[in-house]
Parts: C-alpha cells; structure tokens; sequence
C-alpha cells in the first residue's frame, strides 16, 4: 500500500509517494468538550504532572525572560475571568486543549499554559528523497540522530516538533522524556491521495462518500495509535488540504464560475474535518485538534462547516508579518491559530547567492509577532506560537527525484511578501534551502553535520521568551527582539560552514606531487645507435599527481597519476618508468615506417585504500608497498615484503598488487592476503594467517594457496612489462606452516614446520649421481635418474635460538625443507646486521651460528653458515644418439623453476663463514634499520662486513627474459665458484643539517649465463648533504650494468661513473620527493662485455655519456 | 589441518616415495605412436612436451633433430615414430616453420612406409596432412637450408602444398602454387 505526501512546504505542488501502511483505527464514544479551569490553573499542574509522570520540560530547563517569573499564586490572582464556561474539574485529567478567556486563546499542556515554539523537524540525508525511511534505521542510529538534533532544539528551546503520523509512538515520548519535546502528530488527511479498498487515488474528491470513509478511517486510526502516547501535543489534520481541491463532478461543473467551483469543493473538505474533528473529539479528549489550512483561504468556510476544530493551523507564508491574520482568525472565526509552517529561505534569488542574514532576519520578525500576538499580550490573543519551517535544508525538494546531491538554487515559485529577492515576473521562494541549519552530506552510516545558519541563533534568543508569563508585556517583547539581530551571528555560521568545508574538502583533495622537468644531453643515439657519433639533447615533461579520496573518517583511498609530456630517446639507460611512452617506430601494412608516439601518456602509477573496520582493517594496494609477517609467526616468510623503491617503476611492473585483510577484536590474530601479484614474482594466491598466545608459546600457522599460474601471463610473453628475470613467477603451489616461540629473559625459542608443494606429489624430475661403474649416461660420467616427488619431500622443521645477555647475542639456527617444501624468504634480522643465512628455499638442510659481541660502540659479529641441498643440481649433458644401438640419450638440461618441481639455486651446498664489525655510538638508530641513512644521529657509525662462501658445486639454471617478455631457462649453470664479498658503510654526521654517507662493495660474482666470468666487482657510492644541497657519486668498476638482464646475460663495463648536484627545498625524507633542481652525470665506458657495444664496435675506446639538467617541484 | 600434517608425516616415513629409476637411454625403435585422439605435432599444441611416451620431453638439443631425422629417412625406418616426437618436441619449444615442415615430413614417412600398425596408419596421414597445412597457415614464409652457411635456401609453403596434394589432401585457406618464369613455385593466397 502506498502514501504519498508532499513536503511541508509553502508551496505543495508534487506528490511524492512512500510506502507506509495507514493504520487501523476504533470508534470510542463521544467524550465531552475540553475546557479550562482556573482552580486546576492555580493547583493542578504539578499534581497532573506527578499523576501522568509527566517531566515537565521547562521544569528542567528553566527559560530566561526578560521578566521575572511570576510565582504560581501570583499567576493566579492574576488570572483573567473565565468567558464563557465554569471551572470543571474533570478538564484536570486533559493533557492538553484550549483555554479561552477575554486576554485571548492559551493552550495548556500538562496543565501548564504551553507556548509553542515549534519546528518542523526532519531527517533527509543529501541524496535521498521522499522514500527514504529514518525511522526504520537502526534504534542506536536513530537515538545518535536525535540526540544530535533533539540537543540542539532544546538549546535553541524548541518546545515542540511537527510529525508525520509514521513516527513510532516509543520515539514521541522518547523524545519528550530525554529533551522535554512535544510531537504535534499530523495524519494528513487524504492530502496527497488515499487508499480505497487497496487502490491509490491520488486526486481527492472529498464528496465522494467513500473517500470521506476513508479518509476518516485513517485518521482515526492514527488517533488511536497515539492517543495514549506520552508526549502527543495535539492532532494536526491535513497539509493545506485547500490547495488540492481539484477534482470534477457534475455537481461542480453545474456552478457558475470558478470562485463557486472551488467554494463547493472547499464545502466538501470542512465538513468532512467537522466531522472527522468530532470523532476525535470522541475517541480522545485529551488532545485538541487542529486543521492544516494553507493561509486563510476559505476562512468563511470553516467556520461555517468546521468549527468543531480546536485549533485553526495555518502555513503562513506573508513576509516579515502575517498582517491581519491573527484578528481575522478571532474575528471571523473564534478559534485560536497556530502556524504549522512559516519562515523564509536562506537563498538570495535574484543575486544567486545564499544569504542565511536575510533568512534570520525574516523569523526574527514573524516570531516577534508570534508573540505579540499571543494570548494577554494587548493583540489578538489568537497566537498560540508556531512551528518554524524548517530544521535542515531540503536537498530534494526541487524535481524530487532528480539531481538529489545537488543543492538547486531553482525558485520554485513567487513571493511579494520577500521583498529582498523578489523581482516581478520571477520566482523568489527556494524550496532547497528553507532550513535553519546548512548540511554536510552523509557519511558511510547516513549521518551528517549540520551548520546552524543566523536563523538558530536569532531563535535560540526569540525563544528566551517565556510567552506564558502573564507579566510579559507587548514592549518586554518588542524590547527583547530589539537586542539581538540575524547579522550578528553570521560569522558564527560561516565559521561552522568553514569548517564543514574543509571536512568536505578532506574527502577527496591533491594529496601530492611531482612535475620532473629534465633534459638530457648524451652521445647514446636512438636505439638503433643513430646519432651516437654526436651529443643529441632530448627533453622530458613527466608529471605525478596525487589525489586521495576520504568519504569518512574509516576509509580512504588514493591514486596516483603519472601523465607523460616528450619522453626523451637519447638516454644510456633507455629503460625507465616514463619509456613505456617513447616513440616507437614500426612498419605498416604497406611497408611504410611509421612513427608510433602518444603511447600510453597517462597511467595509473599507483593506488592504495585503507579501511578501518570494528572487526578488520582493510588495506588494498597497487604499486605500493607492504610489510611481510615475519614477526607475526610467518616462520618461512610466506608472506613476503613487497617495498622494492624504484624496480617496479624501470620495468613498469604493476607490483604489488593485492589486498590484505587484518582481522580485529574477536578476530584478532588473523590475517588475510589475496592478490594477483602480492609479490613480485607472486602468483595469483591467497594467504590465511591465523596467531594465538597458547600458555608461553605464541602459535601461528599460515596457508598459501595459488589460484593460477604463470602470473599474468608472463609465460607467453604477454606479460613483459611485469616480470624481470629475478622476479619468475614458480609454479603453482600450496603451503602450510607452523610455528611456535617460547620467549624468556633474553632467550627465544622458534620451531616450525612446513607443508609445501603437494601440488607437486607425483611430478617427475631427473637426478644425477657420478657413475660408480663404467658404463655412464650417454658416455657422460653420471649415471641419470628419474624419479617422483612424494609425501616426504613437502615436508621440512626448522628451528631457531635467540639469546641476547649483556654484551653477548647468539644465533643458532637449523632448518630441514624437502624438496618441495620451499619457504618464502627471511626478512628478520636478529641482533645484527649479517648478510649471510640459509635459504628459504626447499630441498636443502642448514646449520647457521652466530655471535655478537658488543664492547663499548663496537660489535664483532662472525656467523657462519653451512647448507647442503637434498637433492644436487643438473649438470647440463647433452643428448646423444647411438647409431649403432639405435639408443637415445636425451639431454638432461639443468633444472629451473618453471619447468621442474625444484631447483637448486641459493639453497646450493654452500660453506659460508662472515665477520661483521660495527662502530655505532648511538645504537637507539638501530644501524640496520632501513632509513638509517637518514635517521643515524651518531658522528660517525660504521660497518664492515666480509663473507665468504665456499660453493663446491653448481647450482641449477636461472630463468630469464628475452626483450617480448617470454621467459626460458639457460639450460645449464656456470661452473661452480668460491665468492667472498667485502662490504663496509660509513656514516658521517656533522650537525642535524649535514651529513655524509660512504657505502663501498667489493666481491665476487657470477651472471646467470651458463659461460658466466667470475668477476670481481666492486663500487664506491657516497652522499653529502650539506644542508639543502646534495651531492652524491658513485664509482663501479667491472660492475653490471643497472638492469636485471645485464646480470643474466652477463653484461658489464669497465667503468661506470654517475653524478649529482641538487639544491633542494629541504631535507628529504626517505622516499619522499622534494621540489629541487640540480644536475646529473652519467659516464661509463665500454668494452666487449658491454650491453650497446655493437654500436660502438670499432671506435677508440668508446664510451658513453649523459648529462641531465632537472627541475623538480614537489608537493 | 590439525589431523593432516601428522597423518602426512606417517606417510612420508612409510616409505610412500617413488622408486628412482636410471636411465640407460630410450630404444627409439620402440617407441609408441601417439594417441590419436591428440593434436600432438600441429602448431600450436605443445601436449607433447607432456607425453611420458616421448623420449625427448625433456628437450631435444641442436643437431638431435636432425640426427635422427637421418635415421629415418635412412635404414633405421623403426626409429621414424621418434624422429616425429624429437621434431614435434623441437616445434613446440620453437614454433618455426622448419620444425612444423618436418614433422610433417617424418608423419609422411610413417604412412607412406607404413611404420606403425594399420590401425594407426590413417592417423599417420590425417595428421601428416594437418601438418602441412599448419605450415601454410601458420608460417607461409619459412625456408629451410641444406648447409650451414644455407646457400641453397628453399621455401617450405610450396613443398608443404604439394605434400597435402600427394598424400589426397585438400588445401584449405585459400592456398595455391604458381610458378615463376625460373620454375620457382611460389605460395599465394587468395582473397577471402
């Protein structure tokens, strides 16, 4: 069943529909008319109060008035002579009716003379409309609402509010009992339609008998539902039912002219409230009844055909002052009048602005004659006070359906009585913003802010006067409304609306970012090497912007946008983030060349959303990094980090990318993380972490199930810009691990097993023993297996002690994987910082000690390493043909992650053995702590670190990327080969503006290719910031080159030489971008070793060079 | 969960592995043909690097391919089946047009010599036949040498179309042959 009603608004033209079910209703007897009584005025109301359990409201919120209370005897004595009836003391039990004497109409409530000072109130979020239900929320949303807005009122004191009969009668005396409100409960009389036997008839026809039925049907039904509800003021019929007088009938059509048209149909409507009224009368005589008119049409007529009504209700929309209004109601009609809806809106039509002083200005006036007007004020005495239209603006007034987030500025029809805006032939009257009080929009639960406009405070002081006073005269009025004025509190209401502005613009906003201005000037050429033999100047525009987004104060979001203007092709280093938009050349159909530019100019750099929940956190991430689990019971280091700086934006790879899920109260402990690529490298795949303190162990276990494999295509190729050759997605795999510490005074204990790679049972792979007889595979000298993973390869233990005492730290660790068992990787550091640990890989066993001795700031740190795998590397044989035998003897390749189950690669047979050796004074910036560099606050602090690892034997192959993206194993491994390393960090800090930085390598190494050198390389990179300038460089020699398949491929230069000069705005943070400008320097030299050196073949010690000017402004 | 790793690791310590076994070279006169419900050897399948039956699925090196491509097309006709998996293998590591061409050839071979059984020979041709095709469909262009340096390069498209006709094919795609004024067959391709 549907209802429909339209807004209370000065104008009702549409109707808007609701689904809310009229209710029932039962025809009581007749009681007899309420009445006042001078005995109960002097001694009833406090024992009516304490009878019913009535609090009455100004009772506990006493009003200032300009006069002195009157005491209760005083106001007595001073009562005017009854007019027309004897005191009855049955009126006594009355909650509220009318009493009438010569000084005019009082309305008393609770037995008290009740003045009201009214609101229409409502609740209507931005973006809703008519349909939207408040009082179907939550009761703890409901209770948070009117608490906010119910405080509010009474601050302002607002006695009474105006409602729809759909308010729950639990929330009437709700509202009276906690903030001392009345509720004027208005059924609205078929204004808007009504149900006749389950049809919709939206254009009344009050002569029609059956719509009178039922008509009178609902409201009596509403009367009886609240008729005993604590905190019911008095019944309100209709919504100026005179303005939907429009139907036609043979009786109507018969009249003369329209005046005696609408008089007819208008006879049909009051004589239906007469009647109505007096079944009301009957059914509760506690509440007097008042009619909803629309000004003072038809006045003539409801006197005649209506006079059963208590109470003349009016929606008086005249300007500053109603005029003769209140005389003519007692005049011609004898009754008492209360404005159901008047006051002004808050928007300056014919300047287009809003303009809230205006508005106050307005019901600073009307009430001021609500006043005078009222009953013994020397007026009419007709005034019973009103209801101020309205609470909060109407966002959906205007269309009522449509653009429901806009605040429509259209007038929807014309007012003289507002002189300030109104011009002639336009509409001045603003349906959208007749509110009191501004509002903000919603946030995730629906609640919003309000800003009081002018108009709160003008009332809040209108309403300091107590009307009730008999002392209060017309000038104690005039002289109160004289001391304050709307303008006064208009910079109180821009402040709120300032601050509600700002809160606005926190939810989506420019978080940062970066304009990089930079040239180049280098001899590298194009691609294909032309223009090498000249220094060629090429320029980039790259811009980052950032937004976020903030709906509330639980979630946010942000992206980041990275919008390309001329992406240069003469660097050394031609592969970068901005590069994915380098011109291209390609050939057409046709044969042509043709130039491909414009390529991707705008990319989503990277994005990340956080949501704060009561039973979990939500973090989704997208090119921005994450921290691993380690510490929180991933023993294996499943779950690994992902902060990886610059890599992703070389190889525009789109990692990480997931979403993490961290459970809390009752769910705490848990965790969950599910993704695409979580890693880099990742496949699609979900982790569960659950943790729980069990006595002094604190368990976890954690699962990782991937959902598809390769990752995002990389295996065809498709995937190139995602992947390096140190990033392979491995196969599918399913893990599970279990860990337990024990910690105490120093010392922890960690155990854990895993189950990892089940997915794997049954997969075949080949191994390799040396041949103990004569007879070999294929001639080669071992003797080839072929064999199947099983149930005890996806199994492996490690454990791990801790003990920290005084100066001294020990490390013993010990792990078992099988050969399918693998681990992700070990992020936590114990006690210092050693390079050289166990592999988390599978098919290995290793034994790790290590000790720190601390003596005054310097630490001694050896550990040493031993690790084995289970099951060796391949040795490359190749396949063999006997002619004779006819025989095979397929090649055995080495293995590699992608096309066998395992592979040897770090977990290799490896004797290790480091010496670590720290200088740090100021040990509370931890030396080890990732942005060290930037923290460190000791003079000086240092670290040298040497390691060797005694390997003898190969590894398995290494995976790489050819330039499509389609990845393939080498084959074979280079000859195995002892490596040592040196590696040493020195930190110089001279005040808190300056400081150097020293970091030096030098070491053994080997690219992926199977003929790999063994190389020695090493490098010298230093740093000094002198307060806003910096200067770094760095030296390599026989070092890689910066990209992944310089290392694959074995690709080095003899010299490399890089430089830079910045003044920058302030001091960076890690990883924060700073406004600066400097220059940059890159020389390298080449030899046949070197990547580009084909163009270069020939020339006399060739060499490359790129010198680069930037200006970079950052946010 | 807590019932699984103790029961798995019962299973590990039963013995549940699979016996290791050494390899002392595959027989390639025994090799079985394929099923024939598979596309094994037509580009783009790459089922064969699966196939437990084919002794090159863990690769096949360099002159492997040709090696035994000799074999059968000389007197070691048994070792024909396998020559078919060591250049269907070879295809599916590097989809060229020469690799697709000789599958092609050597599944000629088995039918025309009736290598395998009778009931697989139909099989034989069908597949030789789609071979062939994939050639023309797939690598129009490719070429082949006969030495090293490749100075007597031939392209594949026409042999691969005369082969469908030899075995009663028909040439699907479009596809025909003409001749140049130096005999030179070369592929076209109708419009469609």
């Amino acid at each position: 069943m549907k209802w429909c009603l339209v807004s209370m608004s000065p104008k009702a033209t549409q109707t808007a529909c609701f689904g809310s079910a009229p209710v029932g209703f039962r025809r009581l007897a007749l009681p007899g008319l309420a009445w006042t009584s001078a005995l109960w005025l002097a001694a009833g109301p406090l024992a009516l109060a304490q009878e019913l359990e009535i609090e009455s409201p100004s009772a506990s919120e006493e009003k200032a008035a300009p006069a002195a209370p009157a005491a209760a005897e005083e106001t007595a004595s001073k009562a005017p002579a009854i007019r027309e009836t004897e005191p009855n003391p049955a009126e006594d039990s009355r909650t509220a009716y009318i009493r009438e004497d010569n000084d005019g109409y009082q309305l008393i409530f609770n037995g008290e003379p009740y003045f009201i000072e009214g609101m229409n109130w409502g609740y209507m979020p931005i973006g809703e409309n008519y349909s939207y239900d408040f009082w179907g929320k939550s009761d703890a949303f409901i209770e948070r609402v009117l608490h906010r807005d119910m405080g509010l009122l009474r601050r302002m004191n607002v006695n009474s509010i105006r409602q729809y009969a759909v308010i729950p009668p639990h929330w009437v005396t709700w509202i009276f009992e906690n903030y001392g409100i009345s509720t004027m409960i208005n059924p609205l009389f078929g204004r808007y339609g009504i149900d006749i036997d389950g049809s919709w008839v939206p254009n009344v026809d009050y002569s029609d008998p059956a719509i009178r039925e039922a008509i009178r049907a609902d409201t009596m039904e509403a009367i009886e539902t609240y008729k005993d509800v604590k905190g019911v003021l008095l019944w309100l019929l209709g919504n100026e039912n005179n303005y939907g007088l429009h139907w036609t009938s043979f009786e109507i059509e018969a009249l003369p002219d329209a005046s005696a048209k609408d008089d007819a149909r208008a006879r049909h409507l009051y004589s239906l409230v007469g009647e109505v009224t007096e079944a009301i009368h009957a059914a509760d005589p506690n509440h007097p009844v008042a009619f909803c008119n629309g000004d003072l049409q038809y006045l003539h007529l409801i006197a005649e055909h209506a006079s059963q009504i208590d109470i003349l209700a009016s929606n008086v929309y005249r300007g500053r002052s109603a005029r003769d209004l209140y005389q003519r109601v007692r005049d011609e009609l004898g009754k008492p009048i209360l404005l159901s809806e008047f006051g002004a809106d808050a928007y300056d039509a014919a300047r287009g602005r809003e303009d809230a002083v205006v508005q106050g200005s307005y019901l600073h006036d009307q009430w001021r004659e609500l006043y005078e007007q009222a009953y013994g004020k020397g007026g009419a005495g007709t005034s019973l006070g009103g209801y101020t239209f309205q609470w909060a603006d109407g966002w959906w007034k205007y269309l009522q359906e449509e653009n429901l987030d806009v605040h429509d500025n259209n007038a929807s029809w014309p007012n003289g009585g507002y002189v300030e805006d109104y011009v002639e032939g336009q509409n001045n009257m603003n349906e959208e913003w007749f509110g009191i009080c501004a509002k903000t929009p919603p946030d995730s639960t629906g609640f919003y802010e309000l800003q009081c406009r002018p108009a709160y405070y003008v009332l809040q002081k209108a309403h300091e006067l107590d009307a009730t006073d008999p002392n209060l005269t017309v000038d104690d009025i005039q002289a109160h409304f004289s001391t304050f004025a709307s303008d006064e509190f208009d910079s109180l209401y821009a402040a709120s609306r300032s601050v509600a502005d700002l809160e606005e613009m926190k939810k989506a906003f420019l978080a940062g970012g970066w304009l990089d201005l930079s040239t180049f000037t280098s001899t590298h050429g194009n691609a294909d090497g032309e223009g090498k033999d000249a220094y060629q100047l090429d320029h980039m525009e790259s811009f980052y912007g950032q937004f976020a987004f903030q709906p509330s104060e639980d979630l946010r979001a942000e992206v980041e946008i990275n919008v390309l203007g001329n992406v240069p092709t003469n660097r050394i280093d031609p592969v970068f983030y901005e590069s994915r938009g380098a011109k291209i050349n390609t050939v057409n159909e046709d044969g042509e060349t043709v130039s491909l530019a414009n390529l991707e100019r705008v990319r989503l750099y990277g994005s990340s959303v956080e949501w704060t929940g009561e039973r979990a956190n939500i973090f989704g991430y997208f090119r921005r990094g994450h921290y691993h689990w380690g510490d929180e019971g991933d023993f294996f280091g499943l779950y690994k980090e992902a902060h990886y700086g610059e890599s992703p934006d070389t190889y525009n790879a789109d990692v990480p990318i997931g979403v993490e899920v961290e459970g809390k109260g009752p769910y705490s402990g848990l965790k969950l993380a599910f993704g695409p690529q979580v890693y880099w490298g990742a496949n699609p795949t979900v982790f569960v972490k659950g943790q729980r303190q069990l006595g002094s162990w604190a368990l976890a276990a954690v699962h990782q199930e991937d959902l598809a494999s390769p990752s995002l295509g990389v295996a065809d190729g498709s995937g190139a810009a995602n992947t390096t050759g140190n990033s392979v997605p491995e196969q599918m795999t399913r893990k599970t691990t279990l860990h337990g510490r024990w910690q105490r005074s120093g010392l922890s204990v960690d155990l854990g097993g895993i189950f990892a790679g089940s997915n794997k049972i049954g997969q075949s792979y080949l191994g390799m023993r040396e041949a103990q007889g004569s007879a070999s595979y294929g001639g080669s000298g071992f003797d080839v297996f072929e064999s199947a993973i099983g149930w005890k390869d996806t199994l492996g233990a490690k454990g791990r002690l801790s003990l920290q005492q005084g100066p001294w730290a020990l490390l013993a660790e010990g792990a078992y994987q099988g050969l399918v068992a693998d681990g992700g990787e070990d992020n936590q550091l114990f006690h210092t910082g050693w390079s050289l640990a166990g592999s988390a890989r599978g098919n290995h066993t290793h034994g790790r000690l290590g000790f720190a001795i601390n003596a005054g700031n310097v630490q001694i740190a050896p550990n040493v390493l031993y690790q084995k795998p289970l099951e060796g590397a391949l040795s490359r044989i190749p396949g063999s043909l006997n002619p004779t035998t006819g025989k095979y003897f397929a090649e055995v390749f080495a293995r590699d992650v992608i096309s066998d189950p395992f592979a040897v690669l770090d977990n290799r047979e490896t004797w290790g053995a480091e010496l670590l050796i720290a200088v740090d004074p100021t040990p509370g910036t931890w030396m080890w702590q990732w942005d060290n560099p930037y923290r460190e606050d000791a003079p000086y602090s240092f670290f040298l670190d040497l390691v060797y690892r005694h390997q003898p034997t190969q590894r398995d192959s290494m995976v790489a990327m050819l330039e499509n993206g389609a990845l393939f194993s080498f084959g074979e491994a280079p000859e195995a080969a002892d490596h040592w390393d040196v590696r040493a960090r020195l930190i110089r800090v001279w005040s808190s503006e300056s400081r150097g930085m020293l970091f030096a390598t030098v070491g053994q190494t080997q690219a992926h290719v199977p003929d790999a050198r063994l190389l020695i390389r090493s490098s010298i990179e230093g740093t000094a910031q002198l307060k806003n300038w910096m200067a770094s460089a760095a030296v390599h020699l026989a070092d890689f080159g910066p990209y992944d398949y310089h290392r694959d491929f074995d690709l080095t230069y003899p010299l490399q030489l890089k430089g830079s000069v910045y003044r920058m705005l302030k001091r960076p943070k890690p990883n924060e971008r700073v406004s600066r400008w400097g220059l940059t320097a890159s020389f390298r030299t080449l030899d046949e070793n070197s990547d580009y050196f084909e163009l270069y073949d020939g020339d006399n010690a060739p060499y490359q060079l790129e010198i680069g000017t930037h200006l970079q402004v950052g946010l | 969960m807590n019932t699984t790793l103790p029961s798995l690791l019962i299973l590990g310590t039963l013995g549940c592995q699979t016996e290791s076994t050494y390899l002392t070279g595959v027989d390639l006169g025994t090799v079985p043909y394929p099923d024939t419900s598979s596309a094994m050897g037509i580009h783009p399948d790459a089922s064969v690097l699966d196939s437990l039956d084919n002794p090159f699925r863990y690769g096949i090196s360099g002159n492997t391919k040709w090696d035994i491509l000799d074999l059968c097309l000389g007197t070691s006709l048994e070792s024909c089946v396998a020559a078919f998996y060591g250049w269907a293998t070879q295809l599916a590591i590097e989809p060229i047009g020469e690799n697709q061409f000789y599958t092609a050839e050597v599944l000629r071979r088995i039918f025309e010599r009736e290598l395998v059984s009778l009931a697989d020979l139909p099989d034989a041709r069908d597949r030789a036949i789609e071979a062939y095709q994939a050639v023309l469909d797939h690598f129009p262009e490719s070429s082949s040498c006969v030495t090293e340096t490749c100075e007597n390069r031939y392209f594949l498209g026409p042999l691969a179309y005369y082969g469908i006709l030899d075995l009663g094919g028909t040439v699907e795609g479009g596809w025909f042959v003409v001749q140049d004024t130096d005999g030179v067959s070369h592929l076209m391709r109708s419009e469609p």
